[in-house]
């Protein structure tokens, strides 16, 4: 579905990417994980086209897309949760989702039925719907960004350090829903710190290291790997 | 209460009290203010729709003010157009105007484009002030016409106010239709996050274009109107300090809450006027007002009045609806 082939990404001078190659296939969580500055977020940024102009190749559904604007992709069906969150804090959850649903802007009647599914996915948002979206809590908000992705309807749904900042019990509730989203049918590339809870729940693993994929393969050998079990399992 | 239903209601109220303030004020002069001070609510919206909505900081209302402003009274005094023609002129020009400005420019973010807007401004001003074969320079254009109806034409002031009124409260209601549109959230989007609107596939630059260009359609109708409102212009008073204000007054009545900026707009239109017989301290003065109102209420007079509300809320005993809009 997705496959990435020798891609180099540059900030200024400073190169961040390094060939890297990688391929997520349909129905599949697959998952990239690494230390902070490993080029993670770099790697989804080139994907999106947010980062400037990456070398190499990326492919969507066999359709070259690099350094394609960032709206030709979502429409195409890629759809991005940001590191961080980033929902909108002076809009009302229905607002942040109302946003979510922009690139289809040209399909109102689906919007219902979206909404209803996402609604079903995270019966709190419903709840909440004419809060403003800072207001929630910080589980709340992911799962707001969550669902302001998946407004897009993606074929493939992006996720940056979905962990990131939650409490165990939460990340543990993040966790299932992607699992939950990618069981409706939503392929799933993940990206994230959190190496243990990505591996437990990714088909596949790819390890990220200063810009050079160095390992790859199922997540469940990648966690009997001695190599990633001392690195990023710390067992 | 719902934002835009609170949004709508206070809009409602001050179009009707500034309705009935005219046959209230009886001096001449002050009866030119409050017209000068409904054009300037137009001017607001505009800016309201960039600012206060899409949150860029836009310094150059003074340039998109002194265009329309001429385009209005070379399209009357030297092409001869009829009025409404000239008007409609005046409007798509700013929006145009817009339009070019917004393209390059809308790259830069925050105060690097406040810069660059500063710059348009003052630049649109030397423009208009030393191209003479077109603009008549420093002497200025003479004879703008009045608005007409037919043969009607509007040279009573007291016409002319309620002409302004109608136009300004059709504005408001233009804008406040867009800002509950999917373009208004997306406004707002790319205003709390730019980064995260590109993200999730908003075309922010677009986006931005558009509020931009929607500011100038506004701004030109106000500045039609303007110049048909002093029948004289000269580019000496499309300054910076011009541009200053209008951002003031947005700041002042509350920034994203329509009925805010247009307070906004009618009280820092009266307050230099009312001023000014304190003469050499009247800027002094004024300031101070500014400064204080910004340090104490920092919501502008919009977030005053929802403070209002709030509290009378809880005193009636209602449950808090903490961050409810």
């Amino acid at each position: 579905m997705l496959r990435l082939e020798k891609v180099n990404a540059f900030y200024g001078h400073i190169q961040a990417l390094h060939e890297v190659s990688l391929e997520v296939a349909e129905g599949e969580i697959v998952c990239l994980i690494g230390a902070n500055g490993a080029g993670k977020t770099t790697t989804l940024m080139s994907i999106m086209g947010v980062v400037s102009t990456p070398q190499g190749k990326i492919l969507f559904e066999g359709e070259d897309i690099t350094g394609r604007p960032t709206p030709s992709i979502v429409h195409k069906g890629i759809s991005c949760v940001p590191e961080g969150r980033r929902i909108f804090p002076q809009l009302t959850v229905m607002e942040n989702l109302d946003m979510g649903f922009y690139p289809r802007r040209d399909r109102p009647a689906e919007f219902e039925e979206d909404l209803e599914r996402v609604f079903r996915l995270f019966p709190v948002l419903e709840e909440r719907k004419d809060q403003l979206g800072g207001t929630l809590s910080g589980g709340q908000q992911q799962m707001l960004a969550l669902a302001r992705g998946l407004m897009a309807r993606p074929k493939l749904l992006l996720l940056d350090e979905p962990s990131l900042g939650l409490a165990p019990l939460l990340v543990e509730q993040v966790m299932e829903s992607i699992v939950e989203i990618n069981k409706q049918g939503t392929t799933v590339l993940l990206v994230e710190q959190n190496a243990l809870m990505a591996l437990e729940i990714s088909h596949r693993g790819y390890v990220l290291e200063t810009g050079t994929i160095t390992i790859s393969g199922e997540s469940g050998k990648l966690m009997a790997d001695a190599q990633v079990r001392s690195s990023y399992l710390g067992t | 209460m719902n934002n835009s239903k609170l949004r709508n209601t206070c809009l409602v109220g001050i179009f009707v009290l500034l309705a009935l303030a005219e046959p209230l004020i009886t001096s001449r002069f002050y009866k030119f203010v409050l017209a000068l001070a409904v054009i300037n609510v137009i001017m607001v919206t505009g800016l309201h729709v960039i600012f206060g909505l899409t949150g860029q900081i836009f310094m150059g209302m003074a340039g998109f003010w002194g265009i329309g402003s001429y385009i209005l009274a070379l399209a009357t005094t030297k092409m001869g157009l009829g009025f409404w023609p000239a008007l409609l002129l005046s409007s798509l020009g700013v929006g145009f105007m817009g339009l070019v400005l917004g393209i390059p420019t809308l790259r830069l973010k925050g105060y690097y484009l406040s810069i660059t807007t500063i710059g348009f401004g003052e630049i649109t001003r030397f423009i208009l002030m030393n191209w003479s074969a077109v603009t008549g320079g420093v002497f200025g254009v003479f004879n703008i016409p009045r608005p007409n109806f037919g043969s009607f034409v509007l040279t009573n002031d007291v016409h002319f106010y309620y002409f302004s009124l109608a136009l300004a409260a059709l504005l408001a209601v233009i804008a406040s239709v867009l800002e509950d549109s999917k373009y208004g959230t997306a406004f707002k989007g790319v205003r709390d996050d730019e980064l995260a609107a590109d993200a999730i596939g908003i075309d922010s630059t677009g986006i931005k274009v558009m509020a931009f260009m929607t500011c100038g359609l506004f701004v030109g109708i106000g500045a039609g109107l303007y110049s048909s409102l002093l029948t004289y212009i000269s580019p000496e008073v499309f300054t910076l300090e011009e541009s200053f204000r209008f951002v003031t007054m947005v700041l002042v009545g509350g920034i994203g809450f329509l009925p805010g900026a247009v307070i906004g707009a009618v009280v820092l239109t009266f307050l230099p006027e009312m001023l000014r017989f304190l003469q050499a301290w009247y800027l002094a003065i004024y300031g101070l007002i500014v400064l204080g109102i910004v340090i104490y209420q920092p919501g502008g007079i919009a977030g005053a009045l929802q403070g209002f509300l709030e509290r009378r809320r809880l005193a009636r005993g209602e449950e808090k609806q903490y961050g409810t809009a």
